[in-house]
């Protein structure tokens, strides 16, 4: 099967522009509620957002500790699927409200409604587990992310997780059959970073016990409750990753699908995903539990660079450094950065380009670029060898780092501009050559 | 721990109250948690076997455990595995007791079978498979037995392969029930992972422990003298071993010797290859 970039489905789900090579969608509750979701599966998801042909859909239990207080609006959308414990909100009906009625009554519930945790008795996580299953089976997803809690402790013996995949391996058997049944890995970076992965038992345990018990493949995902910017820093946290997909798949499973991490995710797929995901905003390409707080952000668009395998902020940053001549080895030609190339390249500045000027919400090009860029990369990856797609990725990467030492010394850069994390991936991948390499 | 002085054939027809009559002591039937007699079984049921292997627990000794053992014991339905006949309490010299009662086995231990020589490739692959039927039927219900060895592996007179003792089996549930790094199982037949305390073992350990016993019934001897400390990178290949077998079989030795459990075949994967090679 082809390696396949998905676009992450929230609550906005159409992709900019005409972008080719977005295989499918992964839906993430989180965004967008229950009943809006199956209204628009109603009129069609697949035609209207033709991506979304291809689909699947994280249950996200690993959000369940989420503090209801302080993300209302996150915790309403999770609730309305019926699997996360609250008491007192209401399933929603069309016959009896509106959507915009059920979800200010819900608003105004879910502060004590939500009880943050997840059920432990069989019967419940059964229960829970069926729900999930019916859901996605609803929606036509092609497989069904079984539901796990977040493992958030490095000295976990893994076996409340082991439950609930025995449980939803049965569950999705019974509900769904003849559909593959993906076991989803919900790690905090936390039980990672402590530990060179290759030593990390946990990761022993988790590839061990899941292939033991064979599912058709596996779904990861890593919460980053140690970071802070939009790339992965930490070597141990990037290395367990590429660990994981790379040990997953070489015991047997069909399909890994990595979850958001950002570009992380297709040095994923360099090493053996088969389906990497990750959006341009922030809470697309990564999992921070405190990014589902109830707070305004406007976005400010950056410029993705792959040669950097990272981008770069549009203030200032930019055009200081293509007067310092790094145009050519930041040039990053797509359908939506055409324009704003030609005129840096013409002398002239970034604010010269109204889709890239540095203002709010001004993302469009930005996402399109950047959306564009991950599928291109994706699709250079099909048709390689296991050692092709590891040399590819060790080449970006090397260059990566290189420009990235050569940028840092400009200095002065906003924060947005990140130069640390690529040799945190180089040292990561050259530690994974050294364990995994054939 | 043990019975001081031993246990006396009529003391412990007494204690069964006409359950069981014609008990005797099994040679080496004196084990780290209990003591095992031959019987015969008074109930009459076609569904129950008549001559049993009646094991009496020391005073105190792993309640929880073998309550568990019991339990998996009469779920489990597969020929590799010796059926359960009954158990429960009894009341011994004033203190009380677990005891199980499993048919008994007309046959030798492998141990035994292993002593006389050489098995050959044929003859292995016929025990692999069925014990690898029984590892697949115990992780059904997500069991890991722990201590595979060929002492705990019966070749009945009818030729039927059986695995005896689930005394240190471990459900994915039992965590409590272990103390912290500590190590259940037989030095020789660990697991890499199984010997450092690994805190979830999966089939795959059971997968490796087999191949050690494999490695000895064709060898004749124990493939590194029982030195656990030999196997903490992977078993010995089984070229280096000077065994000549048929490749696939040798590809699938090596398999489940692996370092990694994931490297390892899935135990109805190594028995359905075994099956194919007999």
């Amino acid at each position: 099967m082809e390696k396949a970039f998905y676009a992450p489905a929230r609550y906005k789900m159409a992709i900019p522009g005409q972008i080719k090579g977005i295989a499918g969608g992964l839906i993430f509750p989180a965004g967008i509620p229950a009943p809006t979701l199956i209204r628009r599966d109603r009129s069609d998801l697949g035609k209207k957002y033709p991506h979304l042909q291809r689909r699947l859909l994280d249950p996200q239990l690993y959000l369940a500790v989420l503090p209801s207080v302080t993300c209302r609006k996150t915790c309403v959308n999770l609730a309305s699927y019926g699997w996360f414990i609250t008491e007192g909100i209401k399933q929603y009906e069309s016959a009896k409200q509106d959507q915009s009625e059920w979800k200010r009554e819900a608003m105004a519930r879910i502060h004590k409604a939500w009880k943050g945790t997840i059920p432990t008795s069989e019967a419940q996580i059964l229960t829970t587990a069926l729900k999930a299953t019916a859901f996605q089976q609803m929606m036509g997803c092609e497989a069904i992310l079984l539901p796990s809690p977040l493992t958030a402790e490095l000295s976990s013996d893994y076996s409340v997780e082991l439950g609930w995949l025995d449980i939803g391996l049965k569950a999705a058997e019974t509900q769904a059959p003849g559909i593959d049944r993906f076991a989803s890995i919900a790690l905090s970076d936390t039980s990672l970073r402590g530990l060179d992965p290759w030593h990390n038992d946990l990761l022993t345990v988790i590839i061990d016990q899941i292939t033991a018990r064979m599912p058709e493949g596996a779904y990861i995902v890593i919460e980053q409750s140690n970071e802070h910017g939009y790339y992965c820093t930490h070597p141990n946290t990037v290395g367990s990753l590429l660990r994981l997909v790379y040990q997953l798949k070489e015991a047997g499973l069909k399909r890994v699908v990595v979850g958001p991490i950002g570009l992380a995710g297709l040095l994923a797929a360099a090493v053996g995903a088969d389906i990497w995901s990750a959006g341009w905003y922030r809470g697309e390409r990564r999992v921070l539990l405190a990014d589902y707080q109830d707070q305004m952000g406007m976005a400010v668009p950056t410029y993705y660079s792959h040669a950097l395998a990272g981008e770069i902020h549009l203030e200032d940053d930019l055009d200081r450094l293509v007067k310092r001549g790094f145009l050519s080895q930041l040039e990053e030609q797509t359908g939506a950065s055409k324009g704003l190339i030609t005129a840096l390249k013409l002398g002239r500045s970034v604010r010269s380009v109204p889709e890239w000027q540095h203002r709010q919400s001004n993302v469009g090009a930005a996402t399109e670029h950047f959306f564009a860029v991950a599928a291109r990369e994706t699709a250079k990856l099909n048709g390689q060898t296991k050692a092709g797609c590891l040399g590819y990725a060790h080449e970006w990467l090397q260059s990566a780092e290189k420009l990235a030492s050569k940028l840092y010394s400009v200095g002065g850069f906003n924060p947005r501009t990140e130069l640390s994390h690529q040799a945190a991936w180089l040292q990561a991948f050259e530690r994974f050559l050294e364990e995994a390499a054939p | 721990m043990s019975f001081n002085p031993p246990l006396t054939n009529p003391e412990v027809e007494a204690v069964f109250n006409g359950t069981f009559a014609n008990v005797t002591p099994i040679v080496g039937g004196i084990g780290g948690q209990g003591v095992v007699f031959r019987a015969e079984s008074k109930r009459q049921s076609s569904a129950l076997p008549q001559t049993v292997a009646l094991k009496i627990y020391y005073p105190g000794s792993l309640l929880e455990r073998t309550r568990r053992e019991v339990q998996v014991l009469a779920r489990l339905k597969c020929d590799h595995i010796v059926r359960l006949h009954s158990a429960g309490h009894i009341v011994i010299r004033g203190q009380n007791c677990m005891f199980v009662a499993t048919e008994f086995i007309e046959g030798e231990v492998l141990s035994t079978v292993a002593c006389r020589g050489c098995l050959t490739a044929n003859q292995a692959a016929r025990i692999g498979r069925d014990i690898a039927l029984a590892i697949a039927a115990l992780w059904n219900e997500r069991l890991v037995h722990r201590d595979i060895k060929p002492n705990n592996i019966m070749l009945a007179r009818n030729g039927r392969v059986v695995m005896i003792d689930l005394g240190v089996a471990r459900h994915l549930s039992m965590g409590a029930l272990t103390t912290l790094g500590k190590t259940w199982g037989t030095e020789g037949y660990m697991s890499p992972e199984q010997a450092k305390a690994l805190r979830q073992l999966s089939c795959k350990s059971d997968i490796f422990s087999l191949g050690i016993v494999l490695q000895e019934l064709l060898l004749g001897r124990h493939p590194t003298g029982c030195n656990q400390l030999a196997l903490s990178g992977g078993g010995i290949k089984t070229r280096a071993l000077k065994l000549t077998l048929p490749i696939p079989i040798e590809a699938l030795l090596d398999a489940m010797l692996a370092l990694s459990p994931h490297n390892r075949p899935n135990p109805i994967d190594a028995a359905d290859f075994l099956n194919k090679h007999i």
